[in-house]
């Protein structure tokens, strides 16, 4: 088709569906750009943001590689559960004896393994005076005994408010065999 | 030769058989346009068959007045209708009132049949010249009458020149160079008589071997130049008819409309590319953010498993959760205040204290104290209200519940 053949009014209609189209293209164009554009602004924030998540505990990894090599040279590993409950319960009386605190009911409770931890319980009552009971505490848990409270239940005497009362469940935690 | 926008100009000028572009190829036409690019600016001299010259004199006058002058004057002398030639002329001589005018008049249908080709591919021409004119031009430094004599589309021409100006222009009818000087000699005279002058001091024969011979023998006396003469460059005249001009006018127009549309489309191309490359660029970002998160992935996911394996037997192995511990910050804690911690029951997630205090608010002061231990910030405290009881102290009671993460095994 020539457009020389076409009348001016012809001409003029070609011309204006022609700039129609022109300026809808643009738009769409320019709206599919600027969507573009915003959905991967979004998604690099998001990125970016996870990014520097991942790097702050990335930063971290050296302290918790090193936690980790402790654990795996310091847990103890079980040997046997009796054996490792007894011990546990003599570890405790001696202490008890120690600090002036009666230790009774003591029993060997059943051990349990989760989260490949394996945790071999005691169970006792103590009874003594408060300054008796902090210092089995204190002897009782550090970082390389891996000795767990799992249940405590301390009463204050009632007629005597020197005396404390104890029930315990003591678990000491051993490393996956 | 370039010109603005980067065009050529294409000169076309009669060969000896031919025509032929001046400094290309020769051959009909009709063939030379299709060697010519449609960008390129045409200028086509006219073949000396298609040219008449005419010399008259005319009154005095300004150049656009002895313009029409001429024009009404050929009108009468040429055989053709005034729409059917174009012309151009030179002023010579002048006397007291008059001014001997030389006016070279071209058949437009001969012009037309030589542009058709270009007009029919809408090329121009942009300029109109006369061959014979061109060649005179070139002999501009010769000093006095000279005859010009060569080949033109397998016709022999003579033409007297003085001053790179046409004075005279004839073909001679077909003839050998050996009989040519008989032919020369009729030529001269009849110039003579036509009032050109025929005092002949030099001679130029171009491209016609044999030729010299013939000239020297028409010429006694005059020295005779045998060379290839090449027109001058630039047309010695201006012989475009109007409505061609107008036309060419109109050309240039529309093509630099194009070629500013053309800028316009690049541009927008450019635009259109530059956006796309940006895409391209953002996107490729994006891929490189995902790749450093793909590998910082396994890093991450080693130390999140190392610190999940920390945090199970954390009641092992972070004093803070010691039994002891916890006991130290809730009676440091107790202060000065008149309270009494009766109760405590603690398992590996969880505590649990009960107490007495002087007043209820003693209790809440001290639970608040509790609740703001920076030591005991691991765990999450709950209170209940202070109870009073018979002997008006206040009975208080508050759990913890470890906030991160589940330690080892369960009781």
């Amino acid at each position: 088709m020539n457009l020389q053949q076409l009348s001016p009014s012809e001409r003029r209609l070609i011309f204006v569906f022609a700039a129609l189209a022109f300026a809808l293209l643009n738009f769409s164009g320019v709206r599919f750009l600027m969507k573009k554009r915003s959905q991967i602004a979004q998604i690099s924030e998001e990125v970016s943001g996870r990014i520097r998540s991942l790097e702050k505990t990335a930063s971290q990894s050296a302290l918790w590689e090193q936690r980790a090599l402790w654990l795996k040279n310091s847990q103890p590993k079980l040997e046997s559960e009796a054996a490792a409950g007894n011990n546990l319960l003599n570890t405790l009386k001696e202490s008890a004896a120690k600090h002036g605190l009666a230790l009774s009911k003591p029993q060997l409770a059943t051990s349990r393994s989760e989260n490949g931890i394996t945790a071999v319980p005691v169970q006792f009552e103590l009874k003594g005076n408060w300054a008796g009971f902090c210092q089995f505490l204190i002897d009782l848990q550090a970082p390389d005994r891996f000795v767990v409270v799992q249940q405590a239940r301390l009463r204050v005497d009632s007629a005597d408010g020197t005396q404390m009362y104890g029930d315990f469940t003591v678990a000491k935690w051993f490393a996956p065999r | 030769m370039k010109t603005r926008g980067g065009a050529n100009t294409a000169r076309l000028c009669p060969d000896r058989e031919h025509w032929r572009i001046i400094g290309g190829g020769t051959g009909a036409l009709a063939d030379l346009a299709l060697q010519i690019s449609k960008r390129d600016r045409i200028e086509i001299f006219a073949p000396s068959s298609a040219v008449v010259l005419e010399r008259f004199s005319l009154p005095k006058a300004p150049r656009e007045d002895l313009q029409s002058m001429a024009q009404l004057q050929l009108e009468k002398l040429l055989p053709y209708a005034a729409e059917e030639f174009v012309f151009d002329f030179w002023e010579g001589e002048s006397g007291e009132d008059s001014v001997e005018v030389v006016a070279i008049a071209v058949s437009l249908p001969a012009l037309e049949s030589c542009c058709a080709p270009f007009r029919q591919s809408n090329q121009g021409p942009s300029a109109v010249g006369v061959y014979a004119c061109q060649l005179a031009g070139n002999l501009e430094g010769k000093q006095g009458r000279g005859l010009v004599v060569w080949g033109e589309l397998g016709r022999v021409f003579l033409a007297l020149v003085e001053g790179g100006r046409l004075h005279w222009l004839e073909g001679l009818p077909e003839v050998d160079a050996a009989g040519a000087d008989t032919e020369i000699s009729r030529a001269l005279l009849g110039a003579e008589l036509a009032g050109a002058g025929a005092d002949v001091q030099w001679a130029v024969v171009s491209g016609l071997p044999g030729w010299g011979a013939a000239v020297q023998g028409a010429l006694s006396g005059v020295s005779v130049q045998e060379m290839i003469l090449e027109p001058a460059d630039r047309p010695a005249g201006n012989w475009l008819p109007p409505g061609w001009a107008m036309e060419e006018a109109n050309r240039l127009r529309r093509s630099a409309l194009i070629e500013r549309l053309q800028w316009i489309g690049l541009a927008y191309l450019g635009a259109v590319t530059l956006g796309f490359a940006w895409l391209a660029f953002q996107k490729s970002k994006l891929n490189r953010l995902s790749a450093e998160l793909a590998q910082l992935q396994p890093k991450v996911e080693l130390a999140n498993s190392r610190q999940n394996q920390w945090h199970q037997v954390e009641p092992a192995v972070e004093p803070s959760r010691y039994l002891v511990e916890l006991l130290h910050q809730l009676q440091k804690a107790v202060g000065p205040a008149d309270i009494r911690i009766t109760e405590f029951l603690m398992t590996p997630r969880d505590f649990t204290v009960a107490g007495e205090a002087a007043s209820a608010t003693e209790a809440i002061d001290y639970m608040t104290r509790i609740e703001k231990e920076p030591e005991l910030s691991a765990f999450r405290i709950q209170r209940e209200n202070p109870k009073i009881l018979p002997n008006e102290r206040a009975q208080f009671r508050m759990s913890a519940k470890a906030e991160s993460h589940v330690p080892g095994p369960k009781r």
